[in-house]
């Protein structure tokens, strides 16, 4: 604990462990399942003038198959294009006609529409989810427009964005012939040979109750929303729910290093490990040690990388966990000949995570970012709406929202050593590296006589 | 005469029905406000739904204040102020603010900048600190400054990569033009010119108490916090108030066509710009209604209409209107594949000629304010959004009055206002254009644009 900090806790009598004391309170939780299969969550929030539903399908990229890669996404457009008693895009004109807000994306695991509502408005906004799981439209006037939105997409967020170039070209590395090798945008050549009987054929498996979780979270009943969930969803055809397989790590014929080129004007080194997902407990502990790594300035990497030793101009961690496969990046942009340094430090902090675990300190901090961050999500419908989604999805089990405070409390110094000698090892380590396309003369000399110093 | 009274109660029941189904009025939270004695501008709110507070505190300077050459000193100063403080060192802030759970941001725009703070309440008195100290105690040590100037040039290089952001740039250059620092945008070459003697004036001439506001809204006893805050603030000194740079909307300038060459695009992104109204104008409600028509409204816009959901030519576009107390303007963005270019170009054009020429649809007005009376309540959820709501509201010059009756407001406007509002403000021949894009890939389209200047997209803006 730093000096201010602690003269201060010694004047006003606070301990800091506090937090958890006044993070108790959780608001109820009703679950349901239909008979077709769909399973509703509501989370009561009282007194909240909105109403948040959101529809959570088991489907993303992992499930498509050669040459659908991109189709997934390709839905979170078509959903807007009508159904049986909807024109194109009245969905979206009657939610924000109610004053409500809507969205959908896309992951490589699940696919999410939004709608946030005042709370008189929810029967509006599920009656129009049904309308299009039940009875949506595949045409082919549909599906050519969306493709060339979607194919706009793809410039713009790939083609056009150095950082989405970049990602596209470390998925590729990282995960060939996986089901994350491409993630949700897909591949060009295969958004521009979907069918109109490929859309058709994906929309019938996928997008069907058993395959569904409704969730509403906001100023409402559980009683009424089981009720008005039931009159628009129940009569609809169960189909089956998605039997995805686990999806494991490539890291068995992955080659270790990476070189690629970037427009960006500096080089780009990532540290990357291959992890478990968030089913496993490890998932939390994993966390645990991201946070200390990387989030803040108060985090080891950025202390070290960025402030003493000054090998990276600009630190990024990045943790991305699916179900059963995540990855971590540490890394950054830096001046050319720095590469090697960043490695280099990027390791000797894992190693002592790895041989000493984190300080009493660092346990601290996460505890206490964690349950401020529920504390302050309770405000936001939405976002303890998405908190349920994705613990049901992703996580395995809706409760997981609410056990998270307490797997995160029980984590000892002995599970951080043992989950950071499991994943954060050579066999697991992949490093990325991006040079710029135009080589800048000034910087490289500049970088050369930096990187002298820096060992 | 039962009949009559049928009739009557029917009536009755109508009025009240209509009186029911009326615009409301938006009930906002009582505020405290107060000056302290050095000009410290304090607002209070007690919200009490979770124990946090919000803390923001605002400063008169921004962009605006920033010397012409020096394009990025607003920033450079305002990211400064969360590193050292004289108190305290940059480590243990940051040490701080985690094990509390807290975090501290800072956002700066054209004529502001605002260090916001959230923290649990229990640690509302080391949040107080944390902020305060900030602007009060900035240590602004040469190798902060210097770690930090070398981010900010290495960003600045990164957003010419940004084909957006890039854009932008362009476009308020053509507008504002190169008398004022709201023309420019930070570059490598006005960022290397910023010393930290440039940062500590910035700060000794605009971080005074009485240019600033600081606004509280949370779970805590009003009176405890406003006592709280006089004793930190007591020792930060009134300062004689900076003159603040006048504002002048450059009106007269001649509409521009800039093409800006970036090679090896497979988009080609298109940016529009023009002037519009102040927020104190009569016409505030009419503008706001009209740019939501036009492309403020996603799937529901005419644009979106036009050019994604009928033509495909797109993943998205947009207008979207910046009305302030001292300048109003109006912009539209899209990007489009490069063969589709000119296509893109030809439909955005049609279509605000077609608006001017019939105006908008009865029908399309009344959708616009339904939403307006839905989605200005569903917006004030948490506290820190009822806080930029007043906030926002007070710096354009909008009372907690005219906020409590914004939906009536909006309501209240007539089909032939907005189209009244159409044919007055939304003058494509007064509109700047900027086109990003590999000239080489749509040098024919760009023939039938007509004349244009073109510059590279790592040249200066004023080049």
């Amino acid at each position: 604990m730093n000096k201010y900090l602690v003269i201060y806790l010694l004047i006003s009598g606070i301990t800091i462990p506090a937090i958890a004391q006044t993070a108790g309170i959780q608001y109820e939780i009703t679950e349901h399942i239909l008979n077709n299969g769909l399973k509703i969550l509501v989370l009561e929030k009282p007194s909240a003038p909105v109403a948040s539903l959101q529809i959570w399908y088991n489907v993303g990229s992992v499930d498509e198959t050669k040459g659908l890669k991109g189709i997934a996404h390709l839905f979170e457009h078509m959903m807007f294009r009508g159904s049986k008693n909807y024109g194109p895009q009245e969905h979206a004109n009657l939610i924000q006609q109610a004053g409500g807000r809507w969205n959908a994306y896309t992951s490589d695991e699940m696919t999410v529409y939004w709608e946030s509502v005042p709370t008189d408005k929810l029967e509006l906004a599920l009656k129009l989810e049904a309308d299009r799981m039940e009875s949506l439209t595949i045409d082919h006037n549909t599906l050519e427009t969306e493709r060339q939105v979607v194919m706009e997409e793809y410039r713009s967020r790939i083609d056009n964005d150095p950082f989405g170039s970049m990602a596209k070209d470390a998925r590729g590395y990282l995960f060939p012939n996986h089901g994350y090798e491409f993630g949700p945008i897909g591949k060009m050549e295969d958004i521009k040979n979907f069918s109109v009987e490929d859309c058709r054929n994906f929309f019938d498996v996928y997008y069907v109750p058993a395959n569904a979780t409704i969730i509403v979270a906001g100023g409402v009943k559980a009683e009424n929303v089981i009720k008005m969930v039931k009159k628009e969803f129940a009569h609809i055809p169960p189909g089956l729910p998605n039997n995805r397989k686990p999806l494991t790590i490539p890291n068995d014929y992955v080659k270790p290093y990476f070189k690629g080129k970037t427009q960006l004007p500096v080089p780009v080194t990532v540290v990357s490990f291959y992890t478990g997902g968030q089913k496993s407990r490890d998932g939390v502990v994993l966390k645990l040690i991201f946070e200390s790594l990387c989030t803040g300035k108060s985090s080891r990497l950025w202390k070290k990388l960025v402030k003493e030793k000054k090998v990276l101009e600009h630190f990024v961690g990045i943790q991305d966990q699916g179900s059963d496969v995540g990855t971590i990046f540490f890394g950054g942009v830096h001046l050319p000949f720095m590469e090697k340094a960043v490695k280099k430090n990027i390791l000797e902090e894992i190693e002592k995570i790895k041989a000493e675990g984190l300080s009493e300190d660092e346990f601290l901090k996460v505890k206490n970012k964690h349950q401020s961050k529920m504390i302050f999500q309770r405000y936001h419908s939405n976002r303890l709406a998405s908190g349920l989604g994705y613990s049901q999805l992703i996580k395995g089990d809706y409760k997981r929202f609410y056990e998270m405070q307490y797997e995160i409390e029980n984590i000892t110094q002995q599970d951080i050593i043992r989950v950071a000698n499991k994943y954060l090892i050579e066999s697991n380590m992949r490093i990325i590296h991006f040079e710029p396309k135009q080589q800048m003369f000034i910087a490289n000399i500049v970088g050369f006589i930096k990187s002298i110093f820096s060992f | 005469m039962k009949s009559k009274i049928a009739i009557l109660i029917l009536l009755f029941s109508c009025l009240v029905n209509t009186s029911i189904s009326a615009p409301a009025k938006i009930d906002y939270p009582p505020i405290t406000e107060v000056i302290l004695s050095n000009g410290l501008k304090v607002m209070i709110i007690t919200h009490r739904a979770q124990p946090a507070i919000f803390y923001k505190l605002i400063i008169n300077a921004g962009k605006i204040n920033n010397p012409l050459d020096k394009s990025g000193l607003s920033q450079l100063t305002a990211h400064l102020l969360t590193e050292s403080t004289k108190k305290n060192s940059a480590d243990e802030i940051a040490e701080t603010l985690a094990e509390i759970g807290a975090s501290l941001n800072v956002n700066g725009n054209w004529q502001r900048t605002t260090l916001s703070l959230n923290v649990l309440s229990q640690y509302a008195e080391i949040g107080l600190d944390i902020i305060t100290d900030a602007v009060m105690f900035p240590a602004f040590k040469p190798e902060e400054f210097k770690r930090l100037k070398n981010q900010f040039i290495t960003n600045s290089k990164i957003d010419l990569e940004n084909n957006w952001t890039l854009s932008s740039a362009h476009g308020n250059f053509l507008l504002w033009g190169p008398k004022t620092p709201l023309g420019f945008t930070r570059s490598p070459k006005s960022l290397k010119k910023i010393r930290i003697k440039d940062v500590k004036q910035f700060c000794e001439t605009n971080y005074t108490p009485n240019n600033a506001t600081l606004f509280v809204i949370g779970n805590f006893s009003k009176n405890d916090m406003l006592e709280k805050i006089k004793r930190k603030t007591s020792t930060w000194q009134k300062a004689p108030q900076a003159v603040q740079p006048k504002i002048e909307m450059a009106i007269n300038r001649q509409p521009q066509v800039r093409v800006v060459n970036k090679p090896d695009m497979t988009q080609t992104v298109i940016y529009l710009n023009q002037w519009a109204i102040k927020s104190n104008s009569p016409d505030y409600y009419q503008y706001k209604l009209l740019n939501y028509i036009l492309g403020g409204s996603g799937f529901s816009s005419r644009l979106m209409t036009a050019v994604r959901c009928d033509g495909g030519k797109t993943y998205g576009i947009g207008s979207r209107c910046y009305l302030n107390m001292d300048y109003g303007f109006l912009t539209i963005q899209t990007s489009t594949r490069n063969q589709e270019f000119f296509n893109t170009y030809q439909i955005i054009t049609e279509e605000l000629k077609k608006i001017i020429a019939s105006g908008f649809t009865e029908d399309e007005l009344a959708k616009a304010k339904t939403y307006m009376a839905g989605a200005i309540p569903l917006g004030l959820e948490s506290p820190g959004a009822i806080a930029n709501k007043i906030l926002n509201g007070k710096f354009n010059g909008f009372t907690i009055r005219d906020l409590e009756n914004e939906i009536i407001s909006y309501d209240s406007v007539t089909i032939e206002q907005i189209n009244a509002a159409v044919k007055k403000y939304l003058l494509p021949a007064n509109m700047n254009l900027v086109i990003v894009g590999d000239i080489e890939k749509i040098k024919d389209q760009l023939e039938k644009i007509g004349p244009y200047k073109q510059v590279f997209y790592k040249d200066e803006l004023a080049k």
